[in-house]
């Protein structure tokens, strides 16, 4: 796998339901676009599926099949939120010419940082590291850093102690969702706008 | 003033057309999952979901209780009337029919815990909704795959079930199998690899 893909056990955390939602929502951005990363998650599903089917019962309540027919008919599926409807929560706060952030706060899990994040053609995404592991997605566009250039759909994993220095490729809006599980470290000029986005 | 973008389009192929072929034989306990979500997706069919129901929702309600969840048989409820509403979307071509129930009992999962803390539901799969209806045709395969997995997994070793149970299943970090287990996580770390490597490649040989 190049880098432009999950590491192995962040697919197994997506396939066993360990990954928090925004880090779930980063990861379904990319596996729509990306079959052999799908192919790898299908795998580990039908393991859960194959360890589910040996898993000795825990009886369930008396009645409890009656219960489940009757309410069969009457079962409307809860209400869920998709990702475009997702992406147009939050305002855009302006980072500079050309860039903008917002973050996503209602669809991430507590303890996750959801941003979405916007830079024209030619200029350069915040610069930022991370506490925790930052996870990131390209929607649209296309951007470039040290490690390489990252289109549609790769995704771009990175430890705490990266600090890199993306920037949009010419030409094209870029698009990205990331998500870190500790407060982001923004550097420069767009520092002061950390207090404000609670990142 | 957001920034209108395309999604990528699933390239997920179509299911080859298979020949029909007749249904599964007679069939025990372990009848896999896939035939009768298939009768609910095709015609409603309530005494498939009687079937499917005896059989899984209480190994649903174990997997929540071993995750942990607050309320598991009312949430093992919630699944199987998932399984029922969702039938429809059930593609044999991408998994078993076991896969595609602890899929959505790891998303209720995820659900509940969300529901807990006031926070809106997330549409949570990459390609829901997006298949063709399938038909029975492949029906014969998709049980053939649930008792290849199933077997591929019942050839591990004890030691390494237990490892691949705690880590996958059960959402365990190492360190916590190494101290539950008594072993060094390094033994852990290895076993998980060689358990994983060899399911690996058995279950490269079902699709």
């Amino acid at each position: 796998m190049s880098a432009s893909h999950p590491v192995p056990e962040t697919l197994a955390a997506y396939a066993s339901g360990g990954l928090k939602t925004g880090a779930r929502l980063v990861l379904s951005v990319h596996l729509r676009a990306c079959a052999a990363c799908r192919k790898q998650t299908e795998r580990l599903e039908r393991l859960g599926g194959a360890l589910l089917a040996d898993e000795p019962p825990a009886a369930m309540e008396a009645g409890a099949l009656a219960r489940a027919l009757a309410a069969l008919d009457a079962a409307e599926p809860p209400r869920r939120m998709g990702l475009d409807e997702a992406m147009r929560q939050g305002i855009w706060l302006p980072l500079g010419p050309g860039v903008a952030i917002k973050r996503l706060g209602r669809i991430a899990d507590p303890g996750e940082r959801l941003f979405l994040i916007r830079a024209a053609g030619g200029r350069p995404l915040p610069e930022h590291g991370h506490t925790g592991p930052e996870r990131l997605v390209v929607l649209a566009g296309a951007f470039e850093d040290a490690q390489g250039r990252y289109g549609q759909g790769d995704l771009v994993e990175r430890g705490p102690q990266d600090r890199h220095q993306p920037i949009a490729c010419e030409g094209e809006t870029c698009l990205c969702i990331s998500v870190t599980e500790g407060p982001l470290k923004l550097s420069g000029v767009a520092r002061w706008v950390q207090p404000m986005l609670g990142v | 003033m957001d920034v209108a973008f395309a999604w990528p389009s699933p390239d997920r192929p179509t299911p080859p057309r298979r020949a029909p072929v007749s249904a599964p034989g007679p069939e025990d306990a372990e009848r896999p999952a896939a035939a009768q979500i298939l009768a609910i997706a095709e015609r409603g069919d309530r005494s498939a979901f009687t079937l499917l129901f005896v059989r899984f929702a209480p190994k649903v309600k174990a997997f929540l209780i071993r995750r942990g969840a607050a309320a598991p048989e009312e949430l093992a409820q919630e699944v199987m009337l998932s399984v029922w509403r969702k039938a429809a979307y059930f593609d044999p071509a991408r998994g078993t029919g076991e896969a595609w129930i602890f899929a959505i009992a790891r998303n209720a999962l995820i659900d509940s815990l969300r529901r807990q803390r006031g926070l809106p539901l997330v549409e949570m799969d990459p390609v829901a909704g997006a298949s063709e209806p399938t038909r029975g045709d492949v029906e014969l395969e998709a049980a053939q795959d649930a008792r290849r997995v199933r077997a591929a997994v019942r050839a591990l070793s004890p030691e390494q079930i237990e490892v691949v149970k705690l880590s996958f299943f059960d959402d365990r970090p190492h360190p916590e199998i190494a101290e539950r287990l008594g072993l060094p996580l390094g033994t852990v770390k290895s076993r998980l690899r060689l358990a994983m490597k060899r399911l690996r490649s058995l279950l490269d040989e079902v699709r």
